[in-house]
């Protein structure tokens, strides 16, 4: 069996496990007791409450980063389905007090949380729901609302433990349709399941880490506004081994139980004393304090994380890496990696900058030409005068020039990573020349 | 391209929830 078939069974797996998850407080109905139904809209908004409520918990399991659960997708993508999954779940729960009050408006009176005669089931309820609509408002407008973003990495966990354990404790407090053994175990399980995954996440991962620090022994400034970073294990042998193109979770100026950790792909190869190299760009609050980290401080890693690598397509006659700004720092570690090995693949990297001047690992890349099969391309926005260069962006017609033009399936592999923008607008043309799509391979990393 | 197969994923999971939903709410009300 190939990688990609491989791939494909393992991802499908796991969206039916989901799926089955998902439906399972539903599946038990049908096949265990059930007392007598009601109407059709009320039993109805139960159902999407249950459904709901079991897709926020099975949310823990999509960011508590196994890595077999994120193999087959790539971790930017099971990300980016928790987002997009999450708001869906978030309105299949709100039906659920909706639908009830629009054809039963005298239960309107249990949002007066504070009434004494309010049932505490009734309580759960609405501050699960609080706690959910604070969840969606903080996400989905963090950057508008200026919410730093370790502040709402807590805000985010504490809001969604909140939710969950208030609308489980709802569902207990009604009991109506957790009355029989078989579904008591069930809604046992999702808990045992959920607050499990709470304090692997959130407990044992903090300490494993804590265990296994890294100190810094060099800050080194690079083109670009970037700054790479080598960090070498203390007391532990490190990561020796990891995919070149992976990245890990970084932790500096905190405690791993602070939940303050920000990713970055690796930009240097595995090393044999497992001491890691990451290249980061001056963009948000923690990045532009890069700069100030002095040799000897100590920060944790979590890692590694990812199938965007070269090492995932061992057959590839070509290899293809198209790269915007600071998203060189993948390619660097697989091109790295691959002069370390003597590789003789043809290669060809397409790399798109502003201008000449911050054009990261410039010099280097000159000289992985002599050690490598590597073809160079600089697509530059603003050139300087007398480039011969390309110029503007990465575009179609410049692809259908530049590519090998054997478009056989597995034949050549092209790996992405810039700007969300130049993504979008770089698949798209991918697609236009002709490139079957499980070829290209792109990383994302705006999470959150 | 992955996102698109991402998103429809995702509008696939909620129709199919939202359709045992009414099969089951349907049962119970003795509709069906």
């Amino acid at each position: 069996m190939n990688v990609s078939t491989r791939r494909i069974l393992q991802g499908s797996a796991w969206i039916l496990l989901y799926l089955l998850l998902t439906l399972a407080p539903l599946l038990v109905l049908f096949v265990d007791q059930r007392p007598a139904g009601r109407e059709f809209w009320r039993d109805f908004s139960v159902a999407l409450g249950f459904c709901g409520l079991a897709m926020m918990a099975l949310q823990f399991a999509l960011t508590a980063r196994f890595k077999t659960l994120k193999a087959p997708y790539g971790s930017d993508i099971v990300y980016y389905f928790h987002k997009r999954i999450s708001i869906a779940t978030f309105l299949l729960i709100l039906a659920h007090p909706i639908l009830l009050f629009v054809f039963s408006p005298d239960l309107l009176r249990l949002l007066n949380i504070f009434d004494p005669q309010t049932p505490w089931r009734a309580r759960f309820a609405v501050t699960s729901l609080l706690a959910l609509i604070g969840l969606v408002v903080f996400s989905v407008w963090r950057k508008k609302l200026k919410i730093e973003y370790t502040r709402w990495r807590v805000t985010h966990g504490l809001l969604a433990t909140a939710g969950v354990a208030l609308g489980l404790a709802h569902i207990v407090g009604v009991g109506y349709y957790v009355n029989t053994p078989l579904k008591r175990w069930l809604w046992i399980g999702y808990a045992t399941f959920w607050v499990g995954l709470l304090l692997w996440v959130r407990i044992i991962k903090p300490f494993l880490l804590l265990r296994r620090p890294y100190v810094v022994e060099q800050v080194q400034a690079e083109r670009g506004n970037a700054w790479s970073l080598i960090l070498k294990p203390q007391g532990h042998p490190g990561i020796r081994h990891f995919q070149p193109g992976q990245f890990a979770w970084i932790t500096a100026w905190d405690s791993p139980f602070a939940d303050s950790e920000h990713p970055f792909s690796f930009s240097t190869a595995p090393h044999p004393e497992g001491k890691l190299g990451f290249t980061i760009k001056e963009l948000g609050d923690f990045t532009a304090r890069i700069k100030e980290m002095q040799p000897g401080q100590t920060v944790y890693v979590d890692g590694p994380f990812g199938s965007f690598s070269c090492d995932q397509h061992p057959h590839a006659q070509n290899l293809v890496f198209i790269a915007g700004g600071i998203g060189i720092t993948p390619m660097m570690s697989m091109l790295r990696t691959l002069a370390e090995r003597g590789d003789r693949l043809p290669l060809l990297l397409i790399y798109a900058n502003r201008d000449w001047e911050s054009v990261t690992f410039r010099e280097e890349i000159e000289g992985l030409r002599t050690r490598l099969n590597l073809t160079v391309l600089h697509v530059l926005e603003r050139p300087p005068e007398n480039w011969q260069g390309e110029r503007g962006y990465v575009t179609a017609a410049l692809l259908q020039r530049v590519l090998p033009t054997d478009r056989t399936p597995n034949h050549t592999e092209i790996f992405l990573c810039g700007p969300q923008p130049m993504m979008d607008a770089v698949e798209k043309a991918l697609v236009q020349v002709g490139v079957p799509m499980g070829d290209f391979h792109s990383e994302r990393f705006d999470l959150v | 391209m992955r996102q698109r197969l991402a998103n429809a994923l995702v509008w696939v999971i909620s129709a199919i929830v939202i359709l045992v939903s009414v099969v089951f709410a349907l049962l119970q009300s003795g509709l069906i």
